[in-house]
């Protein structure tokens, strides 16, 4: 589903949300992101961003022609209804050159993105340094929140280093050494990429083909999630466990 | 016959032969500022001076003592082992008696005395930091090849060092540090000597390096330029003499505003492959790599995006043509604009002479990484053809021909976060040492038919880190069912002679062509095999058990016999040969290895 109707279309869709819901009414919402918190979206759920290149325009965007169509503008018939969390003093309206009323927040006219195909998604956070999602008090939100690292207990942690260690021998060794000094394939002591959890087990799973790198896809979850702990917690390494259930969801 | 086919005994006689012939050939051509004697070693096929035997990248022999009708005669003469456990990519060279192997990582440059069965005259091993080289250098982390000039064998180790070493004797004539490790660069292409310039450049785009081209002096190692791929026109060797055909290029400060903000100080276009180098311009051909990092969406503006007509990223995955002089940029034309799924253009662009249309042009003829084959005139960088796909494409339908511009396809556009398909994956045909035969008048290299998926994801740049911004999922074999062919095409026409397909690992083997009318390269049996170049028909094969990552060359021995050599090598990455294992897998037919193979006719 796209999220770029035609007003009339937006109509229909709101009137059936109405009868839907109770406050399928409003033209703009607050959701809830885990890596941004708060932030504003459309009556569907779709995020909404502001333009950094809109600032200082007095009632006008610096979103046109092309920049219309990956950055669809929000545009309302009539006045902006405010949905729960939104502040709806800082709700107003321009006009668009086309004489379409886009909805503006604190200022800010709102634009959703063409690539963010369903709730949720919030692909265009940051693109370019320049656009950015909306946090309900009408500011850009930049801040990624922290993603807190599971707690394993000792025991568990000493398990997946010992399985680690011993698949890490049977199927890494020969390219990135014993001591993970690197040899045909690089060093992964003191390697800081190695934290990255997705593209550490990317790597595992596909392989680096590009870089020589054979993929191990055929290694369970379990042996995975050991070998990455291994290689992230040895030689001076300290970036923590992987968990099966991590690799299960990078597959 | 038109070729030479008569050999006297000593290697002073065919110099003097091959001399007579190169001044035959080179008359009125304007030659002063070539290098004269590569210029003449490059005409005496007894010998091998330069990868791709000539400056016009045709890795093809006109020795055909070997031919077509004996062929299946060919045993092994003797052999020589490396003894680095690596992919072997540099060619050897043979210059009078005398095979030059230089060896991967940690490099180690091998004289062998071919009056003795490769008898080690000397060997050069330098000091270098293999251990940080191999970590920051991409794709297995090799080395592409070697030079031979007035006495001196130039290669570069792969930690960034530039070497003039004495072919006679193995001392260092000059040495120099040309990369920067810290920056994230390396150095894995071939040195190229024209007049007294050794022209090289340095790896690094999947760490947001900054590509560039860098000229020393044969005699003493200084610097005598250095050119960027991206930035202002300074940099870039952009003047007065820099007229591209296309209007995209026609532009104030390409290397910048084609760029997203300041993105071109890490946009990549760095310079691994191979050269060629055209006497009668004094121009040098090359194809920069990929465009840093792959994420498109930081290289151009995300409210415009894709904005290919605004944001083409000059030049990265380009080809250009500078002065062999001066290093001045003559013309460039982006060959994927804004480059999003790592198509690096390395491949040697053949200069070929062709009649296009009913009239003789100077060409370049290119089957490009992107999966088109273009013919371009390579005085002014116009597409001559009406470029076509060699295998499965599906990022562009065609080239534009009043524009230069590929016809995207929206469905392969690259944004942040989203999955896209494409074909090929990483390449349709990648820097492997393609062939082109002046007698059949066809182009042969190994095509790739692999597609894949790709999805951008965010990133920071720091300094000599990894900074490619994408994940790339599993590859399989595209439209078709097959990974792979040796492919025979006809540049004029456009029409495909003959392939044959590989079924068990994607075609990445090296191609040489010969006169006696047969194409060499590897198999994906780990076979080397000789076939006809004029249908494709398999004539003999040799099972090493290893693979193929440099052609094989030929030449002349000192007892007047042709020879063909071939490293056969692979780094360790077997895979266990279990009861369940596939009966075609690749690992049954190919292990690690690296023998350098010579054989001959009895």
């Amino acid at each position: 589903m796209r999220f770029v109707l035609s007003s009339s279309a937006f109509l229909v869709l709101s009137l059936a949300l109405v009868g839907a819901q109770e406050a399928g009414e409003a033209t703009v919402q607050v959701a809830e992101s885990e890596s941004w918190g708060s932030h504003l979206t459309n009556a569907e759920g779709a995020s909404l961003y502001l333009y950094l290149e809109d600032e200082g325009l007095e009632g006008e965007s610096a979103c046109a022609e092309s920049c219309t169509r990956n950055w669809p503008p929000l545009t309302v018939d009539g006045e902006p209804v405010a949905g729960e969390g939104v502040d709806a003093e800082l709700l107003g309206t321009l006009t668009r050159d086309d004489g379409s009323s886009q909805v503006t927040y604190g200022g800010w006219p709102l634009y959703t993105y063409a690539r963010d195909t369903e709730p949720g998604h919030t692909k265009g956070q940051g693109l370019g340094r320049v656009f950015f999602l909306v946090s309900p008090a009408g500011e850009q939100v930049t801040e990624e929140l922290v993603q807190e690292a599971p707690e394993l207990d000792e025991e568990v942690m000493a398990q997946l280093m010992t399985e680690g260690e011993r698949a890490f021998r049977n199927n890494c060794v020969v390219c990135h050494g014993a001591q993970g000094q690197g040899a045909i394939g690089p060093r992964l002591a003191g390697n800081s990429n190695v934290g990255g959890t997705a593209f550490l087990v990317q790597r595992i799973i596909i392989g680096f083909e590009a870089h020589g790198m054979p993929p191990f896809g055929h290694l369970s979850d379990e042996q995975i999630a050991a070998i990455s702990t291994f290689v992230r917690n040895s030689w001076g390494n300290e970036f923590g466990a992987v968990t099966s259930e991590e690799v299960s969801n990078l597959r | 016959m038109t070729h030479p086919t008569t050999f006297g005994a000593g290697w002073l006689n065919r110099l003097a032969l091959a001399f007579t012939a190169a001044v035959l050939l080179t008359v009125g051509a304007g030659a002063a500022l070539a290098n004269e004697e590569v210029l003449n070693l490059q005409d005496d096929h007894s010998m091998w001076v330069m990868p791709n035997q000539n400056y016009a990248g045709w890795n093809y022999s006109e020795l055909d003592r070997i031919n077509r009708h004996n062929v299946d005669n060919l045993r092994v003469a003797w052999a020589f082992q490396t003894g680095v456990l690596d992919s072997h990519e540099a060619q050897p060279l043979v210059i009078g008696s005398t095979m030059y192997v230089l060896t991967p990582k940690p490099n180690t440059l091998y004289a062998l005395d071919l009056t003795r069965q490769g008898f080690i005259k000397w060997s050069f091993a330098p000091e270098m930091d293999t251990e940080r080289a191999g970590s920051l250098a991409c794709c297995g982390a090799q080395t592409r090849g070697m030079m031979y000039a007035e006495g001196k064998i130039l290669f570069n180790t792969l930690d960034g060092q530039l070497f003039a070493v004495n072919a006679n004797d193995g001392s260092v004539a000059w040495d120099t540090q040309v990369a920067d490790l810290d920056l994230g660069e390396t150095t894995t292409t071939n040195p190229l000597v024209v007049g007294d310039n050794v022209i090289i450049g340095n790896e690094g785009g999947e760490r947001g390096v900054r590509g560039w081209v860098a000229a020393y002096d044969l005699n003493s190692g200084e610097q005598q330029w250095k050119f960027y791929s991206t930035g202002p026109n300074e940099d870039m060797g952009i003047g007065e003499r820099f007229n591209p055909f296309y209007a995209d290029d026609q532009v104030e400060e390409p290397g910048v505003q084609s760029w997203y903000e300041d993105s071109w100080e890490h946009g990549g276009g760095t310079n691994w492959g191979y050269w060629t180098y055209d006497q009668d311009t004094n121009l040098f051909f090359y194809g920069t790599s990929n465009c840093a990092p792959w994420n498109p969406d930081y290289r151009r503006d995300p409210a415009t995006a894709p904005g290919f007509d605004e944001y083409g990223n000059k030049y990265c995955a380009s080809l250009l043509a500078r002065d062999a002089t001066s290093g001045e940029l003559v013309w460039a034309y982006s060959v994927t604009p804004q480059d999003q799924w790592d198509f690096d253009e390395p491949g040697q662009n053949f200069l070929v002479d062709l009649e296009m249309d009913g009239e003789m042009r100077k060409t370049l003829v290119k089957p490009a990484r992107n999966g088109f084959f273009y013919v371009f005139d390579r005085e002014t960088g116009e597409i001559l053809n009406e470029p076509f796909t060699y295998t499965s494409v599906n990022w562009a339908s065609s080239i534009d021909l009043d524009t230069g511009r590929p016809v995207f396809n929206e469905e392969t556009i690259a944004y942040t976060d989203v999955e896209i398909p494409i074909c090929p994956f990483i390449a349709g045909n990648n820097w492997f040492n393609d062939a082109y035969s002046p007698r059949t008048g066809l182009v042969y290299f190994a095509a790739e038919n692999r597609c894949s998926s790709l999805t951008p994801i965010e990133g920071e740049f720091t300094a000599g880190e990894n900074y490619i911004l994408m994940k790339f999922g599993q590859s399989h074999a595209g439209p078709g069912g097959y990974l792979g062919e040796l492919q025979a095409w006809d540049p004029v026409t456009g029409e495909k002679a003959w392939g044959i397909k590989t079924q068990t690992s994607r075609n990445a083997f090296p191609v040489l062509a010969t006169a006696g009318d047969l194409i060499f390269q590897g198999t994906d049996k780990g076979e080397l095999r000789a076939v006809d170049a004029r249908n494709g028909q398999v004539l003999w094969s040799f099972r090493t058990g290893s693979n193929f990552r440099n052609s094989p060359i030929s030449y002349v021995g000192p007892d007047g016999k042709q020879y063909l050599a071939v490293i056969s090598s692979q780094a360790p990455r077997d895979p266990e040969i279990g009861e369940d294992t596939e009966p075609e897998a690749e690992g049954r037919y190919r292990r690690a290895g690296s023998t350098l193979y010579v054989f001959s006719l009895p």
